[in-house]
């Protein structure tokens, strides 16, 4: 750390000197299994001593820990949530949840108007979470702020047709009966349709919540392609139809291979699963950009797919004990292949009075302060 | 207190000063090249700690300070004063085991007694109007999607299997509520049981079996009726599901598709469920004149309908090995014999 102060003096004096170059950042993340190990397990065992009260508690220390122990430029990031805020979006989120499960197994003919409410729901809660993320993560004293709007967040949600054609299509493939030819096309195009779509709907996601985001007075920008989404999705969908299903169905063909079938469909969807969190992951990395920073992701599908299989062999196998390494062993990955870029110096990201009082924690509580990913 | 090293961050840039703070008394003392602030210790908020990571001091005017972590900052107050306590539990090993241990004890009572017992708790206090409407809207989505149609058994045949049913009905002084269904369907020779006490019967399973085979297999599902088993299953798989998504939700950014787990717990309650249908249907049968001997008769006529697997017990399987039931309905039979 003492190495890099006199550094920062230099950064500032450069800062008044004309061209701005290029540097890149150190980003590391320094934390370890058997520390993690403790944190995990003893926040799991209160979690499951209160019945999943605690689970908000854990949930906090455990972005406590991924947060500290992961240093931009030198400086650990900060985890700044309440867990109250948490445990009320949880409760409202099995409240919801709850809702939807009755009306699909008892008031069917509520289902519609539940589904209804559900998708103008879904813009709410995107940008909520996006606004708890943003609002609860801290670096150097500065936080980054997010002012999307529902009704951008409704655009982003649905100018891409990929969720309503899906929910439409599934409805007429839950009308038709399962024995006529008409289900199978009807959940085909519903399959199909949403997969052609999703690719760019997920692009529009991560531009929302790029695009919203401020940090000292700099808003995100996001320069990845619809087009670029498309194609690793596209290359990972020809894998499956090519190599997959006709493997699949070639297991079923031949009799007394039920978990060679079980196998297959693990390993393909696992394949596919790597490729395209590899490819998506460096799409939004490569193309975001803060005022004068931006990254540079390299991760690689095959070393994410091997990360994969093993962890899950561990996991099992250590009946879950071996869980903390998995997930520091894949932090380790996922961060290591990020490379921050700044352009000039810190000093050209300048606070506005608003993000030092959000930093100040006065508007935990809010009601609407809802976290709503798990 | 000597000085201890820091950095102050004053939230207008992302920049480090290098700062060194010293507490004196009920005062906190800021000192660098372009901070001085003495601030009460009482409105400052101190991160908590965690593992051996910095952390982080909060002043009153906006500023902050990163420093190592040390017990003097232990004495000021916390952001989060809950976490404090767990804090202290994580930094030791001892309740790191002892959380293991916990977690196997209560995962391990929790699956064999615990979510059963509440899953039949829960049961017995859901109306049996409720339940009946659950059940009749499963039958009525059955038919909506054509998975069952209007039975074409003859009807005399129909009625002797009417007939059958009502006769095997135990006298129940609880009056669960029992209902045969018949149905055409494309899933074959089969029977099953929906909540309240909905018994469903395929015409391929009444053209297959005996008269007295397919009482023994009435006598099966009298069984789930009888335990609830229907509405017991849909309660703990849904818990079952809850419990492996609190587990394993750290994991599912490590890893992809560990719900096999959830269909492999699943599994050996449905499994459990099966077997005690099977010893009620013995007893049942008993109890009307009729061997067990016919449920073994009919589960070899199923197993050969259904193109015979070999007798692999899976962990994934939904139901007992065959020929285990088999020889369980054998044994039931001879030992009721003498």
């Amino acid at each position: 750390m003492n190495a890099e102060i006199p550094q920062q003096g230099e950064l500032v004096s450069s800062a008044v000197s004309a061209a701005p170059v290029e540097r890149e950042l150190s980003l590391q993340f320094v934390g370890n299994p058997k520390d993690y190990f403790r944190v995990w397990v003893v926040n799991l065992s209160l979690t499951l001593l209160t019945l999943g009260v605690f689970s908000a508690w854990a949930k906090v220390r455990k972005k406590r820990y991924f947060y500290s122990h992961t240093l931009l430029d030198g400086t650990p990031l900060q985890y700044t949530a309440q867990p109250i805020p948490i445990l009320k979006g949880r409760l409202l989120a099995s409240g919801l949840f709850l809702i939807y499960y009755f009306s699909e197994h008892l008031l069917v003919a509520a289902l519609p108007f539940v589904l209804g409410i559900g998708l103008l729901l879904l813009p709410w809660v995107i940008a909520r979470s996006a606004a708890f993320n943003a609002r609860y993560s801290s670096f150097r004293n500065m936080t980054p702020t997010f002012d999307g709007t529902y009704r951008e967040a409704f655009v982003a949600a649905f100018k891409v047709p990929a969720i309503p054609l899906f929910v439409g299509f599934s409805i007429l493939a839950a009308i038709v009966s399962f024995d006529r030819p008409g289900f199978i096309a009807a959940m085909g195009a519903a399959a199909g349709l949403a997969g052609l779509f999703f690719p760019a709907w997920i692009r529009d996601q991560r531009q929302f919540v790029v695009t919203n985001t401020s940090f000292g007075g700099r808003r995100g920008e996001f320069d990845a392609t619809r087009g670029a989404f498309f194609r690793r999705y596209f290359v990972a969908g020809v894998f499956g139809a090519l190599f997959a299903i006709p493997l699949f169905v070639l297991t079923i063909w031949i009799p007394r291979t039920g978990h060679l079938a079980t196998f297959i469909t693990y390993t393909s969807y696992v394949i596919m699963f790597a490729y395209v969190q590899a490819g998506t992951g460096n799409l939004v990395w490569n193309g975001l950009r803060v005022g004068g920073l931006r990254f540079r992701s390299n991760l690689k599908a095959t070393h994410l797919l091997w990360l994969y299989l093993s962890n899950a062999v561990a996991i099992v196998t250590s009946l879950g004990l071996l869980t903390p390494w998995a997930v520091m062993r894949t932090l380790h990955y996922r961060i290591g292949c990020l490379t921050p870029v700044l352009r000039g110096d810190w000093g050209k990201f300048q606070g506005s009075s608003s993000s030092t009082v959000a930093a100040g924690g006065s508007e935990a509580g809010e009601f609407f302060d809802l976290d709503f990913s798990l | 207190m000597t000085a201890v090293a820091a950095e102050f961050f004053d939230g207008q840039r992302p920049l480090a000063e290098p700062v060194s703070i010293t507490v004196t008394g009920d005062q906190l003392v800021v000192t660098g090249e372009t901070v001085a602030q003495h601030v009460p210790t009482s409105a400052v908020l101190v991160s908590p700690r965690i593992a051996q990571a910095k952390r982080f001091v909060q002043l009153p005017r906006g500023g902050r300070l990163l420093c190592d972590d040390g017990a003097w900052l232990d004495v000021l107050p916390s952001e989060v004063r809950a976490e404090g306590l767990v804090a202290w539990l994580e930094q030791r090993w001892g309740f790191a085991l002892a959380s293991v241990w916990l977690i196997g004890l209560s995962l391990v009572l929790g699956y064999f007694y615990g979510l059963p017992a509440a899953a039949l708790a829960i049961a017995e206090r859901i109306p049996s109007s409720t339940e009946q409407a659950l059940g009749q809207r499963l039958l009525a989505a059955l038919d909506a999607q054509h998975v069952m149609r209007p039975s074409t058994v003859d009807r005399f045949v129909a009625q002797e299997v009417r007939d059958e049913f009502a006769k095997l009905i135990p006298n129940d002084p609880r009056g669960r509520c029992v209902q045969l269904e018949m149905r055409a369907s494309f899933i074959g020779a089969n029977a099953l049981t929906l909540p309240g006490g909905i018994v469903v019967v395929t015409d391929d399973l009444v053209r297959l079996v005996t008269p007295e085979e397919l009482s023994a297999v009435l006598a099966h599902e009298l069984g789930h009726v009888e335990g609830r088993h229907s509405m017991r299953a849909l309660i703990q798989s849904s818990g079952v599901g809850l419990i492996v998504a609190v587990i394993t939700g750290d994991a599912s950014s490590a890893t992809a598709a560990l719900g096999t787990v959830t269909a492999v717990l699943n599994a050996s309650y449905s499994r459990d469920m099966e077997t005690q249908a099977d010893a009620f249907a013995f007893k049942l049968l008993d109890e009307h004149g009729i061997s067990p001997n016919a449920f073994a008769t009919a589960m070899e006529r199923l197993s050969q309908q259904a193109g015979a697997r070999p007798g692999s017990n899976s962990f994934f399987d939904s139901h007992p090995a065959t020929e285990e039931r088999i020889r369980r309905a054998r044994e039931a039979a001879t030992k009721k014999k003498p």
